[in-house]
């Protein structure tokens, strides 16, 4: 548990926009911030307190060549968790938990042209399949932006939605 | 791929400075009329920045703000966002129906139409003078007026320009009637899928 721990914004390491951070225990805690659309894959192996969240923004590279930060579900999914292998974890060990995806409220008649938050989670969940990695938890859809937490000590994920309590997923 | 170089200019890079520097000035003339106000334009800086660091320009990713989201279509595709720190958002509505909200995370439904107002009667002036000057023509949909954290309300935009970039162009405005200091953040970002070069 961290409770009686006092985190500071230094001690967590923030997953950007389309990136991946990877990190071991005593490194406190990564997080995704204002996930909208966006899908944070939270993968934690829990003996080596390994741990590292994709911060996911399209579903599919559609085969493209992908340079710069790796936004793609098809390709962090598998790179998250080679990056986790690599530093030690072992992938029949790895926990993967998912959040966000949200459709965020558009006007009435654009609402339809991209779903990209439900595009985002299939994406996810078949790169995942792909890889025979199954999904620990997960809490995607609805409207409202989320915030996530990784406390890489225990595995445990909490979701926060805008305006809403932490919740463990 | 020159393709999506010839996308991109559409709406946005470093040869639209000008372009969008008398948009946003024209945009707040909007507002001025709507309001029945002066409202003038005290700066507008219009940066290309890395998408991962669009979020801190709206106070972070996890800042709770208020935006306006502006589809547009016709000879180019794209998405438009005014984004407003809270109070200014408080001020805007004051301005405009003289009274300010109680709460920001429960806009009235008289409120949420005002943001929504103020971003489309922005939105139009900005792109009429886009239209206008490129000879082009570019129409805003319905607002759609959203208060979530940044990182959230940005995202669908975001996505679109990480289809083609890491990097996009934001225009970061002040203004204010005699009184007060507004300020605001537009992002205007062209469709990836976006029409013909």
């Amino acid at each position: 548990m961290v409770t009686g721990t006092v985190l500071t914004r230094e001690e967590t390491i923030v997953v950007g926009i389309g990136e991946i951070k990877v990190a071991q225990f005593p490194v406190p805690v990564l997080a995704c911030i204002g996930l909208g659309s966006c899908v944070a894959v939270c993968a934690y192996d829990y003996t080596t307190k390994i741990g590292g969240i994709a911060h996911v923004v399209l579903p599919s590279s559609s085969g493209r060549e992908v340079v710069g930060i790796p936004k793609y579900a098809d390709i962090a999914v598998p790179r998250l968790i080679s990056e986790i292998v690599q530093k030690g974890g072992f992938i029949s060990r790895i926990a993967v938990k998912i959040a966000g995806g949200a459709q965020m409220s558009f006007a009435p008649g654009i609402k339809d042209a991209f779903k990209t938050g439900e595009r985002n989670v299939e994406g996810v969940v078949n790169a995942l399949e792909r890889l025979n990695v199954s999904i620990a938890a997960a809490e995607t859809g609805g409207n409202k932006g989320r915030t996530v937490h990784m406390y890489l000590e225990t595995g445990k994920i909490t979701v926060r939605s805008t305006g809403g309590d932490n919740r463990q997923l | 791929m020159p393709e999506q170089v010839v996308k991109e200019k559409k709406l946005a890079g470093p040869e639209m400075a000008g372009i969008v520097g008398v948009g946003v000035t024209k945009a707040v003339s909007g507002l001025s009329q709507m309001a029945g106000v002066a409202i003038e334009v005290t700066s507008v800086k219009y940066t290309k920045v890395k998408v991962q660091e669009v979020p801190d320009l709206f106070g972070g990713p996890g800042s709770l703000i208020v935006g306006v989201y502006l589809g547009i279509s016709g000879t180019s595709n794209g998405h438009m966002i005014v984004a407003y720190q809270p109070n200014v958002a408080f001020e805007l509505i004051e301005l405009l129906i003289g009274q300010a909200p109680t709460a920001i995370d429960a806009l009235n439904e008289m409120e949420r139409s005002v943001m929504g107002e103020i971003g489309n009667v922005m939105g139009s002036f900005f792109l009429n003078h886009l239209s206008d000057t490129m000879g082009v023509s570019l129409q805003p949909s319905p607002p759609a007026v959203m208060v979530d954290m940044a990182g959230a309300i940005l995202d669908v935009a975001l996505a679109n320009v990480l289809q083609y970039s890491d990097y996009t162009y934001v225009i970061d405005t002040t203004f204010g009637t005699k009184d007060h200091q507004i300020s605001g953040t537009f992002l205007v970002v062209p469709d990836a899928e976006s029409s013909i070069a």
